[in-house]
């Protein structure tokens, strides 16, 4: 092999060249924003505070929230809802794990908090170019629905993280569960914020429907109270219809883990005198027809204090009409109330009389009617014979979410009571009996305004305080059936467990076994495993 | 309708030097400076510099007169790159629309985007530092030759999405976090076994070991999980000291037999009746925390591993007179994957369909329970499957990638016709496996290294049979 020097630099890239270039390039390199807002300078008017709030509402319009896990987790998983297995089998049956949507609550709620807490740290800080009282109604609106998505959570979940910083303020991710008490504490703080700055309902200041308001804040503040009072409770007995033999059954109650020791007679008086304060403002009023509620034209109006807006023809539209009212794609909607709730209404009651589809027709024009013992009534009407095999076919369906712009599409615009008037003079009625170890005559005076309305007959003189405190919850059963309150009514009152497993096998077979893990939802994994702070899951889970 | 409109810059400079020796030492040294707009305002400029340094042997005197090595290459090398591999704005916080309908009225809401994340301002390039050492034998005036690799990789600051707590308002964060290391030796070997008049076999073989280890996660993160893979399964941890692709999981103990059982076992025994008596027939699953009264999320443990021991390919080319055949071989030892199907189907008495083994396997009353694999066949909405080893399979698999016959005519044989080769391909022809889903040779999540190996069902790949007829004219 031949031998051969070579020698020399092949190639030399002088190097000198690049500390002259790199001076320029700076700017090249700057990015400029092209299709979105950066927030640095964002919150200028009051056209910007406007956007910001809105954006804090449309966490509830996801599929965390409202776009069915808010629901389905909680109306799906109390004694009186019954429905088709294949809907009702997981968080209906006791699993919500096996739940595509199980952590949607924990989501939501801490989306509409962190959009809070931005709203209240950059509106505040406006001065200029912003209507001073619109200013304080949008930071009061901030403080409502912080308020509000804290009150969920503790629910839901019991101790949870309490964050009023934003990212942004506080760079910290590893928060704590705090003690159910101080989740509390935060929900009584902001909503008691929210009273003070927002508008009473109908202000010219007040925002369009579907904004917080004054009297919302309050009454949601009189649950909070209610919810604390009663779940602090240490005794007392709740009679329960139920079992499978639709029994009246005696519950002893057990007070809600974390809320031990607080003064219960205390909050059930701070919950009676705030829902009289409510009552006494007249910034609601009930619909002298229980019916209109739930009407198109009802909407937002009077009675209807706080409802998920939707909007046909927008992206603002949900599939509780499908699922909840007779007519369906399904064919048939795939929830309904028991036999043993329809026969807790009196024959004469609106809320069963009108509330409850008797004769519909299926999508395909099936004509069925409900239920099989009243034949005479709903069997053959005005010449057409409807069908019921007297046991499947026996199913309670609301109309509550039936009346929406096109009931024969999946996703229309049925509109989700989040808080409805008729509560405020049943939380007075409940706390006012529990406050002075009673039934005073006020308190039976506003169960009657309840019941009277739908045109039931008054309640039974001479009750005693557990008798009263039972009937009231039924009345709230009654009132307010597949609307999201029953589930949250049994576990403050700490009777959840022993309801639910009284019955057992619930109606079309819906399991309705509750272990005890199932008073609280499961903490998403995805939290535990990136919240170093949250070390153990709730328990069971 | 929401459209976007992205703008980046990247800017370079390079500098590249070489030297040689006689031929006998080669050098390689250069430098490049990278500025990108992606990142953070103070991180956009990073230096790379590598280095490269070979040794002829062969050119040597000691060397030069063998007959047996034609060639004897050492190869040393260093070098860093950068990854700049993420979308424009990263490193900016960004607002998303957000509406809401107020009585009837849309009215626009903004707030921070959550897919986004939360801004990272400290944002910077991904740097890789690699070093091989390599072989180069050929023998043999090149008949044979085989080739060598040792290599360690480290690539720092990992740009990766980091889950953030939910409770923040947000989901996940773009970062700079965590090193990870891969090292491993490469194998080449080919030869030229035959070569007569009426014989040719040329064979190739190549195998290669990696092993892949995280260093770090960053800050104090412990340990970590991938993104989910459903709804409920974030089975991958990520954990330093181990390989990414770690499956994270419960394990089992056969099934509850009879009510006795379930009530002996302190997770049951004061439960509603109504439980306990459901719980016959269902999935033991070991309890592996202090904890005896749950089965929770600090029971789970390692169960599984994608990263194989080892890859292999092996090529055979013969001709035989006008007969050619080639087979090339391809192999995967000792990954795991995570068979989706298994989970989506293994759910007996929902309103799912399962599998026809799921059913045959089924736990039931009175029978020999002791080789049951699946829980009893029963109508329920109740029962969840936790993540356990019953979703991971060997993917192991030899791979019969190609075989192709073909058959050259003589020259002129045909009038007109130059050349004329009839031939018969057969792609996939065939896998030898005992994973159960379609195909071993899955990645449902593309090239996502933090979910490798994962069967979502997707489309396998397929046989193909293609006989070609090639003319010359």
């Amino acid at each position: 092999m031949r031998k051969m020097i070579q020698k020399g630099w092949k190639a030399v890239a002088a190097l000198a060249t690049l500390a002259l270039g790199l001076a320029s390039c700076e700017k090249a390199l700057e990015e400029k924003p092209l299709s979105f807002l950066s927030p640095e300078n964002f919150y200028q008017s009051e056209g910007d505070a406007r956007i910001a709030i809105a954006g804090v509402y449309n966490a509830l319009y996801t599929y965390d929230l409202y776009l069915q896990p808010m629901w389905n987790l909680t109306v799906l998983d109390d004694d009186h809802v019954s429905g088709v297995d294949w809907f009702l089998g997981t968080s209906g049956a006791g699993n919500p794990q096996g739940y595509w949507g199980v952590n949607g609550p924990w989501v939501g709620c801490y989306s509409v908090i962190a959009r809070a807490n931005t709203v209240l740290e950059n509106v505040e800080r406006m001065t200029a170019g912003i209507d001073a009282d619109v200013k304080r109604r949008i930071l009061g609106e901030a403080h409502y629905l912080r308020g509000w998505a804290y009150f969920q959570l503790v629910q839901l979940y019991g101790g949870v993280p309490v964050r009023v910083k934003s990212l942004s303020a506080d760079p910290n991710a590893n928060i704590p569960r705090a003690p159910v008490k101080e989740v509390y504490a935060q929900v009584v703080a902001d909503l008691k914020k929210a009273e003070e700055m927002l508008f009473p309902f109908g202000h010219a200041k007040a925002g369009e429907a579907g904004h917080a308001t004054k009297g919302l804040a309050s009454s949601l503040l009189a649950k909070a109270y209610l919810t604390m009072a009663s779940g602090s409770l240490a005794t007392g007995n709740v009679i329960v219809r139920g079992g499978t033999d639709n029994g009246n059954y005696t519950h002893a109650k057990t007070v809600v883990a974390g809320l031990e020791g607080l003064d219960s007679k205390a909050y059930f008086q701070l919950a009676r005198d705030k829902a009289k304060q409510v009552i006494d403002s007249r910034e609601y009023s009930l619909f002298p027809n229980w019916k209109d509620i739930w009407s198109k034209a009802g909407r937002n109006r009077q009675e209807n204090m706080w409802q998920l807006q939707s909007m046909a023809g927008t992206p603002f539209v949900n599939n509780l009409s499908i699922y909840f009212s007779a007519y369906s794609t399904f064919g048939r909607g795939a929830v309904w109330f028991t036999n043993n709730h329809y026969q807790d209404y009196e024959d004469a009651d609106r809320r069963a009389l009108d509330g409850v589809s008797h004769n519909y027709l299926t999508n395909t024009g099936t004509p069925y009617y409900y239920p099989s013992w009243q034949a005479a009534q709903y069997r053959i009407v005005n010449g057409v014979t409807y069908n019921n095999n007297g046991t499947t076919d026996n199913r309670a369906y609301t109309i509550k979410f039936a009346d929406v712009n096109d009931p024969t599409v999946a996703n229309s615009d049925a509109f989700f009571p989040l808080m409805r008037y008729a509560e405020v003079p049943l939380i007075f009625a409940e706390a006012a009996n529990e406050a002075v170890g009673g039934p005073t005559a006020e308190a039976y005076a506003q169960l009657n305004v309840i019941r009277s309305r739908a045109q039931a007959s008054p309640a039974p003189a001479g009750m005693s305080q557990e008798q009263f405190r039972s009937y009231v919850l039924a009345e709230r059963a009654r009132e307010f059936v597949l609307e999201g309150v029953r589930r949250f009514d049994l576990c403050r009152w700490g009777i959840y467990l022993q309801v639910m497993n009284r019955i057992s096998a619930g109606q079309n077979n819906i399991s309705k076994v509750r272990a005890a893990r199932n008073l609280l939802l499961p903490i998403p994994q995805a939290e535990l495993n990136s919240n170093r702070s949250i070390t153990a899951n709730n328990p069971g889970w | 309708m929401v459209t976007g409109r992205y703008q980046s810059a990247l800017i370079s400079f390079l500098g590249r030097a070489n030297y040689a020796y006689d031929d006998r030492y080669l050098l390689t040294v250069s430098y490049r400076h990278d500025g990108s707009s992606k990142f953070g305002r103070n991180n956009k400029w990073a230096g790379f510099p590598s280095a490269a340094l070979a040794w002829k042997l062969h050119n040597e005197s000691f060397l030069a007169k063998s007959k047996a090595i034609s060639n004897l290459t050492l190869r040393l090398s260093y070098g860093m790159t950068g990854n700049q591999g993420i979308g424009s704005y990263a490193s900016l916080a960004k607002l998303a629309v957000y509406n809401y309908p107020f009585n009837g009225t849309l009215q626009t809401g903004l707030a921070d985007d959550v897919f986004a994340g939360p801004a990272n301002a400290g944002l910077r390039w991904e740097t890789t530092t690699a070093y091989n050492a390599g072989l180069d034998l050929g023998l043999a005036g090149g008949r044979v030759n085989v080739h060598v690799d040792a290599y360690r990789k480290r690539t720092d600051d990992l740009l990766q999405y980091i889950t953030t707590p939910a409770s923040t308002g947000f989901q996940r964060q773009l970062r700079n976090s965590g090193s990870v290391q891969n090292q491993g030796i490469e194998l080449a070997l080919d030869a030229v076994v035959v070569r007569n008049a009426k014989l040719t076999w040329k064979t190739l073989f190549n195998i290669s070991f990696n092993r892949n280890k995280i260093l770090s996660l960053g800050g104090d993160l412990k340990e970590q999980f991938a993104n989910n893979i459903s709804t409920r399964d974030a089975p991958f941890i990520q954990v330093a000291g181990r390989p990414i692709g770690s499956i994270f999981g419960y394990r089992e103990d056969g099934y509850y037999d009879n009510e006795a059982e379930v009530r002996s076992s302190p997770i049951y025994y004061n439960q509603p009746l109504a439980i306990i008596r459901r719980m016959v027939g269902e999935i033991k699953y070991l309890n592996l925390d202090g904890d005896a009264s749950s089965i929770s999320l600090t029971d789970r443990t390692f169960i599984g591993d994608v990263n194989p021991d080892f890859i292999f390919g092996f090529t055979n080319n013969l001709t035989v007179g006008r007969f050619d055949l080639s087979l090339f071989l391809q192999g995967v030892q000792g990954n795991d994957i995570v068979n989706m199907n298994t989970v989506w189907n293994g759910n007996i008495g929902t309103s799912k369909n399962v599998s026809e083994q799921v059913l045959a396997g089924a736990w039931l009353p009175g029978k020999d329970n002791s080789e049951a694999t699946a829980p009893k066949p029963i109508r329920q909405f109740w029962r969840t499957l936790l993540f356990s080893e019953r979703f991971i399979e060997d993917g192991s698999f030899l791979r019969v990638k190609n075989l192709t016959v073909g058959y050259t005519l003589k020259q002129r044989a045909v009038k007109g016709i130059s050349s004329l080769r009839l031939a018969l391909a057969v792609n996939n022809l065939y896998t030898f496996t005992k994973y159960s889903g379609y195909d071993p040779e899955v990645n449902s999540y593309g090239d996502n290294p933090a979910l490798f190996g994962v069967d979502l069902g997707g489309y396998p790949n397929s046989r193909s049979v293609n006989l070609s007829l090639r003319c010359g004219f």
